[in-house]
């Protein structure tokens, strides 16, 4: 008998535009011991699907419309509340994604540890319970797990709290595991070693563990079978090296197909112009100062997140950063782009020093360089139309004047073309757009005064894997067509790849390593790049 | 070719989603023919706002006095068509003057940040320390009683809490990429101000601004009652009520009708209020 049967799993939410069917008849069944893997870009009710098994989704709007799910016999969807509560947590535990936010701040790691044991071991006293805690950190691979017991989170960093998290969701012995995008939000090497530590587990207690994600390159070294899930439904399913190797579904294939895996195809390739340097950074330097205490007496701190970065970027040239979170590659990039004060070093654009630039003149200075940020869900302004958003450089740069309203239309449609949208979207505003389209938009805005230099911030880590592949194809088009150059910043090796001339790694605020895109990825020579490379977990 | 395409701007926007508000629309409606009424009230009014008729007395409702006659035999419609010129004139300019002033203040304040707005904040905290009654009377000792000196003394009273809202507001608005990417778009730090911080803060600021105008309208009728105000025979709505409320057993209609009158006004200011905010959200739906 499996662990777990789902029958006929659908799931509604009933809004105010309707009913929405986030699940639509899904049925799939683990066995104890063996992972599934659930995947599926975001909005595909992959999410849904275990939420609602635990009677997690909030009710109303969202409804089981019909299905069943045995576990260990008996039908979760028929269970109250009660009944749900005592498994929730006991049998089967859940991992989330988000680190930062899953564990109460002004507990210390040690407690919050305890409670759930406590919870779920009414019978052990104080000492048994605290050993309980103990060991269970140390199983996940905490060292001095005694010391760390008092610690509180912020003084754990991202993997050493999901760590905890996994150390929290195994002390109360459970048989299934709900791992819901556990690494989604941690560095590449931290991944690699979440993940390890997740397969040494499943051996040694021979759990059970249904793995959500998105990334179809992690799921493929850990699961054994998979299903693929696309708008509530599953399209396809199997053993995982069979889905990935001969993907049945176009859905699927379109999935693996999205993943760059290649260096920059040739014909998207720019002319590179060897003796023209448009950006050229010398020993710079920002350090961010946090200021506390009183107002008259105030104590600074500092914490240095650029130190001694020298770089520069030919005319037409893609030039990746690359790093963990914290290496100082956004800083970087902000200190370009004049967003925060750098204490040392100089920043030339096009043979200007733009530190020597009155606040006026730096003004003017910025229709040359440009910026596309992290998040397009906070980079453009909710109140503002996508017409007024492309139209405001434009006017801002004098490119078109306000009285002039015909060519500002011209001026404006282009735009939307050059980024692939439909010039009737003009009259929407961002909320009415998805992730993707919103990113084009924020693209269309920074390329609007056809700047000289362009920073793109991780511009496509907040999207699902075949938007990202579109939005890459976009950049490297626009960059071909306009002749940009380009400072892009990634935390995604293989994205780099794919779009950058050459690479530059950061760590700690320093670059170790700065080279070609090929030698980058052939031979790296410093031993951080080939850590970062080894880490990649691959099709 | 396709078809060339024009914006649109938010507040064109703003005026149709407002349009589909029937509850809204009509509190506009209501609320324009009560500055229209009041604007005209020197022409239209039936009778002189002092004309006593001391013999009649105080009458009901009748078709010679419509809202009926106070003691005096003052005709009552007359005097709260007298009392809304006061009340509204009041609630609106001090309120707007309130509005711009915190509005501008607290946005400053917000962006600019360090010692700028720590500065700034406090000279607000030692404004809200000093007694409102002693400043108003200082103010009349100083500048002697007249109705700007009212607004200005409101004014300067109701701006401070606005003020603080627009700066936490603006506070946690400045952290967002939006801005950054404005200031990176070499935007002046008055054009972010002016674009992207305070429409963004619309809400509190329309929300706030509904609930000002009503404590002011009573604010008027408090200082009134202290003599600082205006004086009979002049009216607000603020002082027929407090007159309404000492004769309420005898003559009930002194307090219903100018009552009523003042809370009409509340209640469509609020709906107008809710509905301007949801207007300006493109956020709501268009349809």
């Amino acid at each position: 008998m499996p662990l777990l049967e789902v029958e006929n799993l659908s799931v509604a939410f009933h809004t105010r535009d309707g009913i929405s069917e986030a699940v639509k008849n899904v049925s799939f069944s683990l066995e104890a011991g063996k992972t599934l893997g659930i995947v599926g870009e975001s909005g595909s009710g992959k999410s849904v699907t275990c939420y609602s098994l635990l009677g997690l989704i909030p009710c109303p709007p969202g409804k089981v419309s019909q299905g069943r799910a045995l576990f260990l016999g008996e039908d979760m969807l028929a269970m109250t509340d009660r009944q749900l509560r005592d498994i929730r947590g006991g049998k089967i535990s859940m991992i989330f994604q988000d680190p930062m936010t899953s564990l109460t701040p002004h507990l210390r790691i040690g407690d919050q540890i305890s409670e759930s044991i406590r919870l779920h071991h009414p019978g052990l006293n104080k000492k048994q319970i605290k050993q309980k805690a103990i060991d269970a950190l140390q199983e996940v691979g905490i060292n001095d797990a005694e010391q760390r017991y008092n610690a509180y989170p912020h003084e754990y960093s991202g993997g050493m709290r999901q760590r905890v998290m996994i150390a929290m969701a195994l002390a109360t012995e459970p048989e299934l595991l709900i791992a819901d995008e556990p690494t989604t939000a941690l560095d590449v090497t931290i991944q690699a070693q979440i993940i390890e530590l997740l397969k040494d587990i499943q051996d040694q207690r021979q759990l059970a563990v249904i793995f959500i994600t998105h990334d179809l390159a992690v799921i493929k070294s850990l699961a054994d079978e998979v299903v693929v899930m696309q708008k509530g439904e599953i399209v396809e399913r199997g053993p995982s090296l069979q889905v990935f190797n001969t993907p049945k579904h176009p859905y699927t294939q379109k999935l693996i197909a999205a993943i760059p895996t290649t260096a920059k195809p040739e014909e998207l390739k720019n002319t590179i112009n060897e003796d023209e340097t448009v950006l050229d950074i010398k020993d710079l330097r920002t350090t961010y100062t946090s200021t506390s205490g009183f107002f008259f007496a105030p104590k600074i701190q500092y914490k240095h997140a650029v130190k001694q970065v020298s770089l520069s970027i030919h005319k037409g040239e893609i030039l990746g950063l690359v790093g963990e979170s914290g290496s100082g590659k956004s800083t970087l990039g902000k200190s370009v782009m004049q967003l925060v004060n750098y204490q040392q070093g100089e920043i030339t654009l096009n043979g200007r020093n733009l530190a020597s630039l009155g606040r006026e003149a730096l003004r003017h200075a910025r229709r040359d360089f440009q910026m596309i940020f992290q998040d397009p869900y906070a980079s453009l302004n909710p109140r503002m139309s996508v017409y007024d958003t492309l139209a405001e450089p434009l006017l801002l740069h004098g490119i078109v004047s306000k009285s002039d309203s015909k060519k500002l239309n011209q001026h404006v449609n282009a735009l939307m073309d050059d980024v692939g949208l439909e010039r009737r979207f003009l009259r929407k505003y961002p909320h009415e757009f998805s992730g993707g389209q919103r990113q084009r938009i924020a693209i269309a805005r920074a390329i609007a005064v056809r700047p000289k230099l362009i920073i793109a911030d991780e511009p496509v880590s907040a999207l699902d894997v075949t938007i990202q592949a579109q939005i890459l194809t976009l950049l490297l088009e626009l960059s071909k067509k306009y002749q940009l150059t380009m400072l892009f910043i990634s935390h995604d090796l293989a994205v780099v790849r794919y779009m950058c001339d050459r690479v530059a790694v950061m760590r700690a605020g320093e670059i170790v390593e700065q080279n070609t895109t090929e030698r980058i990825f052939d031979q790296p020579t410093h031993e951080y790049t080939r850590a970062l490379l080894s880490a990649i977990p691959c099709l | 070719m396709q078809e060339i395409e024009q914006g649109s701007s938010l507040t064109h926007d703003a005026y149709l989603r407002l349009k589909k508000n029937k509850l809204a629309m009509l509190s506009l409606y209501l609320l324009s023919a009560l500055l229209i009424l009041a604007v005209l009230t020197p022409w239209i009014a039936p009778y002189s706002y002092e004309q006593q008729d001391l013999e009649l007395g105080a009458s009901p409702p009748a078709v010679a006095h419509w809202f009926g006659t106070d003691v005096l035999g003052r005709d009552q419609l007359t005097r709260v068509l007298y009392g809304s010129r006061i009340s509204l004139a009041v609630g609106l300019v001090a309120t707007f003057v309130a509005l711009c002033i915190g509005v501008l203040y607290g946005a400053i304040a917000g962006f600019v940040g360090g010692r700028v707005d720590q500065v700034m904040m406090r000279l607000v905290d030692v404004l809200y320390a000093l007694p409102f009654a002693i400043f108003i009377i200082l103010l009349t000792v100083v500048f002697g009683r007249s109705i700007l000196l009212l607004f200005l003394a409101i004014g300067a009273v109701e701006w401070l809490t606005m003020a603080r809202i627009i700066r936490g507001q603006v506070l946690s608005l400045k952290q967002q990429e939006f801005i950054q990417a404005a200031t990176a778009m070499g935007q002046t730090r008055w054009q972010i101000l002016r674009k992207h911080l305070i429409p963004n803060a619309i809400g509190p600021i329309v929300i706030y601004t509904t609930l000002t105008i009503p404590s002011v309208i009573l604010l008027e009728s408090f200082l009134s009652f202290l003599g600082l105000g205006i004086q009979p025979p002049q009216s607000s709505w603020g002082s027929l009520i407090s007159y309404g409320v000492e004769t309420m057993e005898e003559y009930p209609w002194l307090l219903v009708i100018p009552g009523l009158t003042l809370s009409l006004t509340l209640f469509s200011l609020n709906f107008l209020g809710d509905g301007l905010r949801d207007a300006l959200d493109p956020r709501t739906s268009k349809d």
